[in-house]
C-alpha cells in the first residue's frame, strides 16, 4: 500500500479522537463506579481551570491496563499520565516506562503525604509517582450481631464461633486469596523478605497461618469457596457477623448496620494486611510531559484529594486533605486511615507477583482438606521455585544464525528452481494469472498471520525478563520437555498437560459428533412437525459469543450461586464443589464446550444427511437392511466425506480452545485441568511475562498439531481409498 | 435465419498433452462449410478434448486450428464465432430460459428489443415458447436439452459444437431429438461438429464421420463408406450394430485369386481384394457383417445356436462354430422359428467380406 | 431437502414420533436454559445471581439495559452508541474485506490448475493450527509499524485476514461443486473472466457466501483480546471490550454483564436465524459432493 493510500484508509477508519488545537493530555486508569465519578469530577475541574488543556481519559480493567501500559509505552503509544497501584513500580522503573518524580515535580516534603504512602513508590531511592490513595482490608462487623469490636484474634474467633450456625457464618472473606489471607501471615510473625523469594512458604508463620484458617474452616466459621459476591450477599442478609474486606466493599453493603475496626491482634502482634498505594505516574514517552506533570500534581494535590475522598470514598494520601472537616469526621475513612500504620506494603518488584499463585495453591489445598498445613506450605514452596526458576543462560547465536542463513538460502534456491521449472513448462503465464487472484489474500495472510507466527517462533529462542531479551537458543524447549520446572507427569508438567489436552480434545470431539449426529438424525426424520423451531433452538448455543458462554457457565457451576447446584439441591441432591476436583472441573469445562460446540456438528451432519438420496435407503430396505444396518452401511459411509474435514477442524479448534478452559475452570484444581494453550498464556501474561517460554510452548503445540494433522489426513485418505 | 454464415474448420496436426499424458496425437481434419461431421470413438479416446480445442476451452499443444480459413489457436472462444452444447447442458440455474438463450446477445450489447425478438424466434424453432419464464430447474431433460440448443443457436454462430448432447436423454427422446437435429442442420446449413460415443447417432446424423481411437484419427468419410469399407479392424468393429464378425485365418489361393482360409475348412474367395505382394500363409483376419452371412441348411460353416435376439421381423443369432461365435441376421419365418440348440449352416458370399492384415489395416480392394 | 432417514411414504409409529419429540424437546431445553438464564439475570434488578434454578426472572426491570446502553464519553457523547457503531462497522467491513479476499482466492484454487496451488492451499490450512496467542505481541508491533494502532482499520485488517484461510477453504469446497461447463458455456457466449466470476459463479455460491460472511462477521463481532490490546480509547472500543469492564477484578456486575451479553448476542442470533436455511447447505455442499 502506498503511503497516501494508507493514510487515507487510516483517516477513513480511525474514528479516533478529534484533533484539538490546544494540548490534549491522555490519562489512563482502572477506576470504576464512585472512584471513576470522582476522577471525572476532578479532571473536569482541572479542565475548567486550564481552558487550553483537554484531558482525555480512558478506563480499562486493571489487568488489561497493566498489559496495555507495558506494550504501549515503549512504542510511544502510551498515555501521558496514568493511575495504577504501586505493585508494578519496580519492574516498570527498570524497564524505563516511568519518569521519576524529581524530573517533573518538586520533591514532596515529609508531611505532604501520609507517611506510609511514599516508600512503596520509591525505587532505588527515587520516587517514581505521586501517591493518590491507600488500599488495605479492614474488619467489618454487623453491629446488630456484634456491637463491640474484638481487640484480639482470639476474641474475634470466639465471637465468630458464637455467630456460626446453619447457613450463618461468623466470619466471611475470600479465604482462598493470599491478599485476604496476608493479615494472618503477617500477624503471626511473617515478613516479606528483602531478597526473593519474598515469602518462605515453609516458614513457621506461613504454616501457622494455614493451620489457623484450617481451624476456622473445620469449625465451619467461614463459608466454603467464598467469592466477593458471596461475602457481600451473606453480609447483606445478616448471615455473616464479620467480614474482612477493603474500601470497595462499602459500595456493596445494603441496609445492614455496620462498623469498621482495625484488624485484631495475635499474641505475637496485630494482624497486618497488605497495603497498596495507588499513584499517578507520568510515562517516560509522554507526548506532553509538562502538561501531564501538571495534571498529575493536581490529581495528587489536596484539593483533588478532598473530592476523591468524599465522592470516590478513597483513603487519600494527601495529608492536607485530612484537615478538611468532612474527612476528619468521617468514621469510615478514618477507620481505614487508622489501619494504615499496621499494614505491610506490597513489594514493588516483579517478584511480588510470583507469590500469589503458590500461596493460593497452598490455601486451596488446606481449605479443601487435601493437605495438612505443612504439606501445603511445602507444595507452595515447590511451585514458587518452579515459576521463579532463573532464566536460562545466554546462548551463542552464531550457530543458529548460520542455520537460519542456510535455511533462507536453501529456501531461495528451492523457490528459484521451482520458478525455473514452471517457466520451462511454459506455464508461467497461467501461473501468474492464477496467482493474481490469490495474491491479495495470500499477501494479507503472509503479513498478518505468517510473519507474526514466525516472529513468535523466533521469540521462543529468547528469554524475557523485565523488558530485556536474552538469546537462549533451545533452552526454553529443553526446560519444557525435560520437566525442569514441573515434573513432566504432574499437573503443569508438559506431558501431563499434553495428556489432559488430548483427553479434552478427544472427549469434546466425540461428544460433539455423537450429539450432533444424533440430533441431526432426529431432525431429519421424514415429516417431523416443528422442525424449524427445533432447528433454531438447537443452533442457538452457536450464536452466543463463546466468552459469554464461558462466563455464564462458570456462573452456572458456582458452588453457592450456581443454578446447577440449585437444580441438584431442588432434586434433593448434594451440591457439588465443581472446581475442586479434577473429574468435576474437567466435566464442567467439557459440558460448557459441548454445549457451545454441538450445533456446528449438527448442522454439518444435517447438510450431509440431506444430500443422501432416499433411494439408497429404499434400496437398502429392499435388500433386507434393518434400521441399524441402514445407519451403519448407508448413512455413516456417506456422511464420512463431510465429517472427516469437520472433525479434523474441530479437533484443531478444540485443542486450542483457550477461552473455555481459561474462563470456566481457570485450570482448577491446582492447574490440573489446564491445557497447553492456557498454560502458554499463563506463562506469558499471568506469571513473569516469560514470553519466550510461552512461545516455546506455542511452538510445541504447533508441532504436535502438525504431526497429528499429517497422520490423520493420511489415515483419512487411506480410509477413503479403501472405501472405493 | 438466412444470414447465418457457415465456416470451414481445419485441424492441422493438432496435438494435446497434459503434462506427460499425450491425449490427442496429431489430428488432421478438414471440415467444409455446412458439413455435419461426427467425431465418434469409445469413451476416453480424446473426442471431447478435440472438440474443446476447437472451442478454445483447451489450449492446443501443437499444430494449427483454422476456422473460416483463419488461424484461431490463440483466439479466445468468444471470438471464434462458435456455439456449443454441452452434455450436461450447462444452463445457468439462476436465469430464466429466456435469459439463458439471450445471454450471449446480452454480452454483445445487443439492444433488448432485438434480444427479445431473437429469443422468441429461437423458442419458436425449438418449441420452447411456453417455457421462457421458467428456470432450468423446472424443466424436463428434453426441454433442458432444447434450451441448451437454443442458447447456441441464438447467436447465429458459423460453427456449432456438440459434446454428446443426447446422452442424458431416454431412448425415445433421443430418436426424436436426433431427427430434430438433422432438421436443424438442414434448415440452418451451419457447420456442425458433433461428438458422440454412439455410432448410431454418428451414422444417422453425419455427412461425414471421423473415428477416433486413442487420440488418433482412424478414418474419415461418409457413413456408408465407413460401414462398407472400414479402413481398419477398429473402425470395422466400431461402426455397425451388431458388430462385425471376425475370424482369424491365413491367406490362401483358390486359383482365381486370393482366398481366405479359416478354421474348420472355411475357405472364402477374396477376388475383390488386392493382396498385393502378401505371401500365402500370411496371418489375416476375415471380417463379415452379420447381415452378410447367409444362413441356411447347407454351408461350409456349421454351428449351434447359443443366443437369439429377436427384433420381430428379424433376429440376430449367435452361432457357435467350432469355438468361434459368429453373429448372423435372419429374417422372416426363419427369425420366428430359430431356437436355442438349433444347428445352422452359415456361408460367406463372395465379394462382401473384408480382410485385415496382422496390423489391423484393411487390405485394399481391387478395381473392377 | 430430498433426503430422509426413514423410507418415504410410510408413517412412523406413534411411539417413534413421541420419542423423537421428547428427545428434541429435552435437547432444546438444554440449549435454551443458559440463554434464558442470562436473560433472567439481565432483567432482574441487582448485580448478583442466585441459585434459584428457575430460568425466569422473579421481577423484571430494564435498569441494566438502561445502564449498559447509556454510557457517555467524557465530552458527554453517547459512548454506547459509538461502540455499537464501531462493532458494526468493524464487523461489517471485516466481512466485506474478508469475503472479497477469500472468494477470489477460493475461485482460483477451485478453478485453475497452476504451479504452487497445492502449496498455497496447504499454507492456508496450516494457519488453522497456529496457536493465536503467541501472535499477540508481534501483531501489536506490526500494526504499530503500519500506523494502524488504535485505528479501527487495524482491527478490520487483522480480523479479515485471520478469517480468510477458513473462508477460502469453505468457499473452494463449494465452488468445486459448481459445474465447470457453466463457465465454459459463458466463455463461449463471450463473458469475461470477471463477468463469469461475478455473474455466474457468485450468484450460484450464495449459500456458501452467506455462511462464510456469517463466520467472518462473528470473528470480528466476538473478538475482544486483540481489540482490548490494540485500542486505546473508549470511543474506539468494540462492544465486547466494553462488556469486559463489567467483569472486574474484585467483583463482577453480573446484571450489567448479562444485559450487555444479551445486546451483543442478539445481532448474531438474528443473523443465524436469517441464514439458517443456507447454513445447512452452505457448510457441507463442498464436502459432500466434491
Ligand atoms: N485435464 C486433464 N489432465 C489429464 N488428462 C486428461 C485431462 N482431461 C482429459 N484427460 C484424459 O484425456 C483422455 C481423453 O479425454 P476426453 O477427451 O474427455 O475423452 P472422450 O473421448 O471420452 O470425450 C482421457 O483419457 C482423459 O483421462
Ligand atoms: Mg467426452
Amino acid at each position: 500500500m502506498t503511503r497516501t493510500a494508507r493514510a487515507g484508509l487510516a483517516a477513513l477508519l480511525a474514528w479516533g479522537p478529534a484533533a484539538h488545537a490546544g494540548q490534549t493530555v491522555v490519562l489512563w486508569h482502572a477506576y470504576r463506579g464512585a472512584e471513576e465519578t470522582a476522577l471525572t469530577q476532578v479532571v473536569d475541574a482541572y479542565e475548567a481551570a486550564h481552558p487550553d488543556v483537554t484531558v482525555e481519559t480512558l478506563g480499562v480493567p486493571y489487568e488489561a491496563l497493566a498489559s496495555k501500559l507495558t506494550t504501549a509505552i515503549p512504542r510511544d503509544n502510551g498515555p501521558d499520565v496514568f493511575v495504577f497501584a504501586h505493585e508494578r513500580v519496580g519492574g516498570w522503573t527498570h524497564a524505563g516506562l516511568l519518569r521519576p518524580v524529581a524530573d517533573w515535580a518538586t520533591a514532596p516534603s515529609a508531611d505532604t503525604f501520609l507517611p506510609a504512602s511514599l516508600p512503596p513508590l520509591t525505587v532505588d531511592g527515587a520516587l517514581m509517582g505521586l501517591p493518590l490513595a491507600s488500599k488495605s482490608v479492614i474488619l467489618f462487623r454487623n453491629t446488630d450481631l456484634v456491637p463491640e469490636a474484638p481487640a484480639t484474634v482470639d476474641a474475634l474467633v470466639a465471637s465468630a464461633e458464637a455467630h456460626t450456625g446453619p447457613g450463618r457464618f461468623g466470619l466471611a472473606y475470600e479465604a482462598e486469596s493470599f491478599y485476604f489471607h496476608a493479615p494472618w501471615y503477617f500477624g503471626l510473625g511473617g515478613t516479606l523478605a528483602a531478597e526473593p523469594p519474598l515469602v518462605d512458604f515453609t516458614s513457621a508463620p506461613f504454616v501457622d497461618s494455614l493451620a489457623f484458617v484450617d481451624g476456622l474452616q473445620e469449625a465451619h466459621v467461614m463459608p466454603d469457596e467464598a467469592t466477593g459476591a458471596l461475602v457481600a450477599q451473606l453480609f447483606n442478609e445478616g448471615r455473616a457477623a464479620f467480614v474482612v474486606s477493603g474500601p470497595w466493599f462499602l459500595g456493596e453493603i445494603g441496609d445492614v448496620p455496620y462498623a469498621l475496626s482495625p484488624l485484631p491482634a495475635f499474641p505475637s502482634g496485630p494482624a497486618r494486611p497488605f497495603m497498596t498505594e495507588e499513584a499517578v505516574f507520568v510515562s517516560a514517552t509522554a507526548a506532553h510531559p509538562d502538561a501531564g506533570a501538571a495534571l498529575a500534581s493536581w490529581l495528587a494535590g489536596p484539593e483533588a484529594a478532598v473530592v476523591r475522598a468524599t465522592v470516590g470514598r478513597q483513603v487519600v494520601a494527601s495529608a492536607a486533605a485530612w484537615d478538611d472537616p468532612a474527612l476528619a469526621s468521617d468514621p469510615v475513612l478514618s477507620a481505614f486511615r487508622d489501619q494504615l500504620p499496621d499494614t505491610v506494603p506490597m513489594d514493588n518488584r516483579p517478584q511480588m507477583r510470583d507469590v500469589w499463585e503458590p500461596a493460593q495453591l497452598a490455601l486451596k489445598k488446606v481449605l479443601r482438606g487435601d493437605a495438612s498445613a505443612a504439606e501445603a506450605g511445602a507444595a507452595a514452596a515447590r511451585r514458587l521455585s518452579a515459576i521463579t526458576a532463573p532464566t536460562p543462560a545466554p546462548a551463542n547465536p552464531t550457530p543458529y544464525l548460520g542455520l537460519l542463513a542456510t535455511a533462507v538460502l536453501g529456501g531461495l534456491a528451492v523457490l528459484w528452481r521451482w520458478v525455473a521449472g514452471v517457466r520451462a513448462q511454459g506455464a508461467l503465464g497461467d501461473t501468474l494469472r492464477a496467482w493474481t487472484w490469490i495474491a491479495p489474500a495470500m499477501a494479507a495472510v503472509l503479513v498478518l498471520v505468517f510473519v507474526p507466527f514466525a516472529t513468535g517462533i523466533g521469540i521462543s529462542l529468547f528469554a524475557h525478563d523485565e523488558g530485556t531479551w536474552t538469546f537462549v537458543g533451545l533452552a526454553n524447549f529443553r526446560a519444557i520437555v525435560t520437566g525442569q520446572y514441573f515434573p513432566l507427569l504432574h499437573p503443569l508438567g508438559f506431558v501431563y498437560t499434553l495428556l489432559v489436552t488430548v483427553l479434552w480434545t478427544a472427549a469434546n470431539v466425540v461428544l460433539h459428533l455423537a450429539l450432533g449426529l444424533f440430533l441431526a438424525l432426529l431432525l431429519n426424520r421424514k415429516g417431523l412437525a416443528l422442525r424449524p423451531v427445533y432447528r433454531v433452538l438447537l443452533i442457538l448455543p452457536w450464536a452466543v459469543p463463546n466468552y459469554i458462554t464461558a462466563l455464564i457457565w462458570k456462573g452456572l457451576f458456582h458452588k453457592q450461586f450456581g443454578a446447577i447446584n440449585g437444580l441438584l439441591e431442588a432434586l434433593g441432591l448434594q451440591g457439588v464443589s465443581w472446581f475442586s476436583s479434577f473429574p468435576t472441573a474437567f466435566a464442567a469445562n467439557l459440558c460448557t464446550n459441548v454445549w457451545l460446540g454441538f450445533p456446528f456438528m449438527m448442522v454439518v451432519c444435517l447438510g450431509a444427511l440431506q444430500a443422501i438420496p432416499s433411494e439408497l435407503y429404499e434400496a437398502a430396505e429392499v435388500d433386507g437392511a434393518g434400521a441399524w444396518d441402514r445407519f451403519r452401511h448407508v448413512t455413516l459411509p456417506l456422511l464420512q466425506p463431510a465429517l472427516v474435514p469437520a472433525v479434523l477442524l474441530g479437533t484443531v479448534w478444540t485443542f486450542n480452545q483457550f477461552n473455555i478452559v481459561y474462563l470456566v475452570s481457570g485450570g482448577e484444581p491446582d492447574g490440573a485441568t489446564e491445557i497447553l494453550i492456557s498454560e502458554a498464556y499463563r506463562w506469558a501474561f499471568t506469571r513473569q511475562e516469560r514470553f519466550g517460554y510461552a512461545a516455546a510452548y506455542a511452538v510445541l503445540i504447533f508441532v504436535v498439531l502438525l504431526g497429528w494433522s499429517a497422520v490423520s489426513t493420511r489415515l483419512a485418505r487411506r480410509a477413503e481409498e479403501a472405501a472405493r | 435465419m438466412a444470414d447465418t454464415g457457415s465456416a470451414s474448420v481445419q485441424l492441422d496436426g493438432v496435438h494435446k498433452r497434459y503434462g506427460d499424458v499425450h491425449v490427442v496425437k496429431g489430428i488432421d481434419l478438414d471440415i467444409a462449410p455446412g458439413e455435419f461431421v461426427v467425431l465418434v470413438g469409445p469413451s476416453g479416446c480424446g473426442k471431447s478434448t478435440t472438440l474443446r480445442m476447437i472451442a478454445g476451452l483447451e489450449d492446443i499443444s501443437e499444430g494449427e486450428l483454422r476456422i473460416g480459413g483463419r488461424r484461431v489457436n490463440e483466439t479466445p472462444p468468444k471470438d471464434r464465432d462458435i456455439g456449443m452444447v454441452f452434455q450436461s447442458y450447462a444452463l445457468y440455474p439462476h436465469m430464466t430460459v429466456a435469459d439463458n438463450i439471450g445471454f450471449a446477445l446480452k454480452l454483445r450489447r445487443t439492444p433488448p428489443a432485438d434480444i427479445e425478438a431473437r429469443v422468441r424466434e429461437v423458442a419458436a424453432i425449438l418449441g420452447l415458447g411456453d417455457l421462457l419464464q421458467r428456470r432450468p430447474g423446472q424443466l424436463s431433460g428434453g426441454q433442458r436439452q432444447r434450451v441448451a440448443m437454443g442458447r447456441a443457436i441464438a447467436r447465429r454462430p458459423s460453427v456449432f459444437l456438440f459434446d454428446e448432447p443426447l446422452s442424458n436423454l431416454d431412448a425415445a427422446l433421443r430418436v426424436q431429438m436426433r431427427a430434430e437435429l438433422a432438421a436443424l442442420h438442414r434448415d440452418l446449413g451451419t457447420t456442425m461438429v458433433y461428438v458422440t460415443h454412439d455410432q448410431v447417432e454418428a451414422m444417422t446424423l453425419a455427412t461425414r464421420i471421423a473415428v477416433l481411437h486413442q487420440g488418433v484419427l482412424q478414418q474419415v468419410g461418409p457413413p456408408m463408406t465407413l460401414f462398407q469399407r472400414p479402413a481398419n479392424r477398429f473402425v470395422a468393429g466400431f461402426i455397425g450394430s451388431p458388430s462385425m464378425n471376425f475370424v482369424d485365418g491365413v491367406l490362401a489361393s483358390d486359383g482365381t485369386g486370393p482366398a481366405f482360409s479359416g478354421p474348420s475348412g472355411l475357405v472364402v474367395s477374396m477376388t475383390h481384394v488386392d493382396a498385393g505382394a502378401m505371401p500365402a500363409g500370411a496371418k489375416l483376419t476375415l471380417g463379415v457383417r452379420p447381415h452378410d452371412l447367409v444362413v441356411g441348411d447347407a454351408g461350409p460353416l456349421r454351428g449351434v445356436v447359443r443366443t437369439v435376439e429377436r427384433m420381430g421381423w428379424e433376429a440376430f443369432v449367435h452361432v457357435d462354430v467350432a469355438g468361434t461365435t459368429l453373429v448372423a441376421r435372419v429374417e422372416g419365418p426363419l427369425a420366428a422359428r430359430v431356437d436355442l440348440g438349433d444347428s445352422l449352416a452359415l456361408a460367406v458370399p463372395d465379394g462382401v467380406a473384408s480382410l485385415f492384415g496382422a496390423d489391423g489395416v484393411a487390405l485394399g480392394r481391387r478395381r473392377s | 431437502m430430498s433426503g430422509a432417514s426413514e423410507p418415504v411414504g410410510r408413517r412412523a409409529s406413534l411411539l417413534a414420533t413421541v420419542g423423537t419429540h421428547a428427545l428434541l424437546v429435552l435437547a432444546s431445553i438444554a440449549a435454551l436454559y443458559p440463554v434464558l438464564w442470562v436473560l433472567k439475570i439481565a432483567l432482574q434488578p441487582g448485580q448478583s445471581f442466585d441459585n434459584d434454578p428457575s430460568p425466569f426472572p422473579s421481577s423484571v426491570s430494564l435498569e441494566h439495559f438502561v445502564e449498559v446502553t447509556s454510557t457517555t464519553t467524557a465530552s458527554g457523547g453517547w459512548l454506547f452508541g459509538r461502540q455499537l457503531f464501531n462493532s458494526l462497522a468493524v464487523s461489517g467491513l471485516t466481512t466485506a474485506v474478508g469475503l472479497l479476499l477469500a472468494t477470489s482466492a477460493a475461485y482460483a484454487f477451485s478453478r485453475f490448475r497452476f504451479a504452487g496451488r497445492e502449496a498455497g492451499l496447504t499454507a492456508f490450512l496450516l494457519t488453522q493450527i497456529f496457536p493465536g496467542i503467541v501472535m499477540l505481541i508481534p501483531l501489536y508491533i506490526l500494526l504499530d509499524l503500519m500506523g494502524l494502532l488504535n485505528a479501527l482499520a487495524g482491527l478490520v485488517l487483522v480480523y479479515s485476514t485471520t478469517s480468510v484461510p477458513f473462508a477460502t477453504w469453505m468457499l473452494k469446497g463449494y465452488f468445486d461443486t459448481i459445474p465447470k461447463e457453466l463457465e465454459e458455456a459463458a466463455r463461449i457466449d463471450g463473458a469475461s473472466s470477471f463477468y463469469i466470476f461475478s455473474r455466474i459463479v457468485l450468484p450460484l455460491a450464495r449459500p456458501a457466501l452467506a455462511v462464510t460472511a456469517l463466520f467472518s462477521f462473528m470473528t470480528a463481532w466476538n473478538e475482544f483480546i486483540l481489540a482490548a490490546t490494540l485500542m486505546n480509547d473508549a470511543s474506539s472500543f468494540t462492544l465486547p471490550v466494553a462488556l469486559q469492564r463489567y467483569v472486574g477484578e474484585y467483583q463482577t456486575d453480573w446484571g450489567s454483564f448479562a444485559a450487555g451479553a444479551v445486546i451483543v448476542s442478539v445481532p448474531v442470533m438474528a443473523l443465524f436465524y436469517a441464514l439458517q436455511r443456507h447454513l445447512v447447505g452452505g457448510l457441507t455442499a463442498g464436502a459432500v459432493k466434491g
